[in-house]
């Protein structure tokens, strides 16, 4: 199940990120609209494809898995607050997402994105419950006389 | 152990067929826009600049600055069309 989820964020992020890049303009100059990130467009425009990227990468390896977990949990927080922002103080902005994603309504993309919120809960619970299990036994033997 | 790290490497490479599948340069077909100090304005329809190749402009006050057309926001959309100012009062 971890895996799967695993895999769910490496096509989300990848597809993410390189439809950004490839239309790299477009999404700039949708950065530029926004009023709380035209001041940083730069950073974003370059920052967020990269990171999503670099997250991706940490599912590759099993070890690395729970810090991507973790990365992917807070990126989709930190997202899901901007269309809150867009979707409250906003006019009406056009998504600045990447490929398919850009078809969906605000307010669709929000529940999109909480989906995804809770999947990377999920898939944190998954890996560290067997470690708090793993832990526990160790304490156990280890007590005994 | 092979395999395992197969799979997402799978997984990348299908998404980035997909975005490249999925990737739209075309226009937004309900909406023109034009650049007001370096920010990208909607006016509100689709202009009719009739067939051509020539920058679409418009102008939104009489004796008003004069702007570009663009399709979508993007810079590198620029509405093309007869050469006509169209006349948004």
């Amino acid at each position: 199940m971890v895996e799967i989820i695993s895999y769910l964020f490496i096509i989300l992020f990848v597809y993410a990120a390189v439809s950004k890049l490839l239309d790299f303009e477009q999404f700039k100059a949708q950065i530029g609209q926004s009023s709380l990130l035209n001041a940083f467009v730069v950073y974003v425009t370059w920052g967020v494809p990269v990171i999503e990227i670099l997250v991706s990468l940490l599912f590759f390896l099993p070890k690395l898995r729970l810090a991507g977990l973790w990365a992917s949990f807070t990126l989709m927080v930190i997202f899901s607050t901007y269309i809150i922002f867009v979707l409250n103080f906003a006019d009406s902005i056009p998504c600045s997402c990447g490929g398919v994603i850009a078809s969906l309504s605000w307010s669709q993309h929000l529940i999109f994105n909480i989906g995804f919120v809770f999947l990377a809960i999920l898939g944190i619970s998954l890996i560290q419950k067997p470690l708090k299990n793993k832990k526990i036994g160790a304490t156990s033997l280890s007590g005994s006389p | 152990m092979k395999t395992k790290f197969l799979i997402p490497v799978l997984a990348a490479i299908f998404a980035i067929g997909m975005s490249f599948t999925t990737l739209d340069s075309a226009g937004n077909p309900s909406q023109d826009y034009i650049v007001q100090d370096g920010v990208f304005m909607p006016l509100g329809e689709e202009l009719n600049c009739g067939n051509g190749s020539i920058v679409c402009r418009v102008q939104l006050e009489p004796n008003g600055q004069i702007y570009e057309v663009y399709d979508s926001i993007n810079p590198s959309v620029l509405k093309k069309g007869n050469g006509d100012i169209k006349k948004l009062y």
